[in-house]
């Protein structure tokens, strides 16, 4: 896989989320569709299983950085818990490596599909990892986690939606990312020289 | 170069995510040094983020409750107006805070210190629904810390307060996020006119909390054979000390609903901001300015 490619990419997702990904906001609600989600999933279809989950740590630990927590109820304060993104994105990741071998990796469907349960995936490991941390005295302040998992069940939902309108145009550049045929099930397709 | 480097070092992988569920699950104290990092990240996504903002701006205009102005000149003098009403509510409030110090200090309570502060003008380079931050530019280097207050200029509405603060970029919780702190907000709700020290005196005092959904909501006390103390339309302002001084009596939005509940002696006020905080494409940072306060006073 090239490394590069995959970097721009995920510099680019990262990026529209943060600042396109509120022009879907129905109602002034958190739920958003997440542009590093869909490329997540989509590497997680194409790429060797370990380059899968290695990319799932690098999209989930920058999500990290960018989610930042509140640090308690008394402070103003943002903390960074660098983990609950990564671990659920390599989750979700070993999810979609398992999954994808029973699917069809161009259709539609299947990105809806893989996208739905790997990001749902993703958001439980995200609510259950913030709030065992918000257990703690000194901990962080993570005061509704079931409307936080319900905001990340919509999300996924979304996500899914986004991932079956980019699927074309990112399977189309799937040859910038030099993927190795993932499994003895695929065989290589014409990209391959 | 492009082959998979974890193929030679299997065990890369399961040390990351053992890292990984250590520093998820330890102690805030021993992991907030990773914060530091966040600034420069922030800034390194903004040459994306930025130009995405001004493209979500034209993909779906921001909300406002104001009828639209049709003439520049008509929002300048909106402006003006809005900035108005907030100095004299200021005003008014302080000169009854002076009045109740002036009472304390007869009786031996020391004074509350009173700082001036400083404004800074920042751009909206991104938003996180998920985390509820608006990441805005600059940041430290610009002196903006970590609890100063943004406001929108033309409006001075009250936005949020910033929460992290890297050299170039700096975050802001709005107001309407349910991860707000300090939280319930107090405020007073007023008439959408000049206030005056008899209505700051009989003004509805409340206690807001966010809704989730861009609204925040206080249940206020009502006297059930009487008329309404509160009706849409009506302006409410913050009034908690909680908060910097210099954010007092700021505007947090606009009566919009009035809703009775089950219990006769409550309703429901839902306040919606004139301005969506998370949508803005400048704001002023209000940052005290701790040197002077620590000149002291007369």
């Amino acid at each position: 896989m090239n490394w590069f490619v995959f970097a721009i990419f995920t510099w680019l997702a990262i990026g529209l989320d943060e600042g396109l990904a509120d022009v879907f906001q129905p109602f002034g609600w958190a739920v958003t569709p997440s542009f590093a989600h869909v490329l997540l999933v989509f590497v997680c279809v194409w790429a060797p299983s370990r380059s899968a989950y290695a990319a799932a740590l690098i999209i989930g630990a920058a999500q990290d950085f960018v989610a930042a927590v509140p640090a308690g109820v008394e402070t103003s304060q943002d903390v960074v818990v660098l983990g609950p993104h990564a671990l659920g994105a390599l989750l979700g990741a070993s999810l979609i490596v398992n999954l994808r071998s029973v699917m069809i990796k161009k259709s539609l469907v299947s990105m809806f599909v893989l996208t739905f349960f790997g990001v749902t995936l993703l958001e439980i490991v995200v609510t259950a990892s913030l709030s065992i941390r918000s257990i703690y005295p000194n901990g962080i302040s993570y005061p509704s986690p079931s409307r936080a998992l319900l905001v990340g069940l919509g999300s996924a939902v979304y996500s899914s939606l986004l991932a079956t309108v980019l699927s074309t145009p990112l399977n189309a550049l799937s040859g910038l990312f030099h993927f190795r045929s993932p499994g003895p099930s695929f065989p290589s397709n014409s990209r391959r020289r | 170069m492009s082959r998979s480097h974890a193929n030679q070092s299997p065990a890369a992988l399961p040390i990351a995510a053992v890292l990984l569920v250590i520093t998820t699950l330890a102690p805030t104290a021993l992991t907030s040094w990773m914060t530091a990092f966040r600034g420069p990240f922030m800034a390194f996504l903004a040459p994306v983020s930025h130009p995405g903002t001004w493209l979500s701006r034209r993909l779906r205009p921001p909300v406002e409750l104001e009828t639209p102005v049709e003439q520049a000149t008509r929002e300048q003098l909106e402006a003006q107006l809005y900035e108005l009403l907030q100095m004299h509510a200021r005003a008014t409030r302080e000169n009854l805070d002076l009045r109740a110090m002036i009472a304390q200090l007869q009786s031996g309570v020391p004074f509350e210190d009173r700082s001036s502060f400083r404004q800074v003008l920042a751009s909206r380079t991104g938003y996180n629904a998920r985390a509820g931050l608006v990441e805005l530019r600059p940041g430290a280097l610009k002196g903006v810390e970590i609890g100063a207050v943004a406001l929108d200029g033309s409006t001075m509405q009250l936005i949020g307060t910033v929460t992290t603060v890297g050299p170039t970029t700096c975050s802001v919780r709005p107001i309407t996020d349910v991860n707000i702190s300090p939280s319930p907000i107090e405020a007073l709700i007023l008439p959408d006119e000049p206030v005056t020290p008899e209505m700051l005196a009989a003004a509805q005092e409340c206690s807001l909390e966010p809704t989730g959904a861009g609204t925040l909501l206080a249940s206020v006390g009502v006297d059930p054979y009487a008329d309404l103390p509160v009706r849409a339309g009506m302006l409410v302002r913050l009034n908690d000390r909680a908060w910097p001084g210099n954010a007092r009596m700021l505007l947090i939005g606009e009566v919009t609903q009035v809703r009775r509940t089950d219990n006769p002696r409550f309703v429901d006020v839902i306040v919606t901001p004139v301005r969506e905080p998370t949508r803005l494409r400048d704001v002023v940072i209000r940052i005290e300015d701790r040197a002077d306060g620590e000149g002291g006073g007369p």
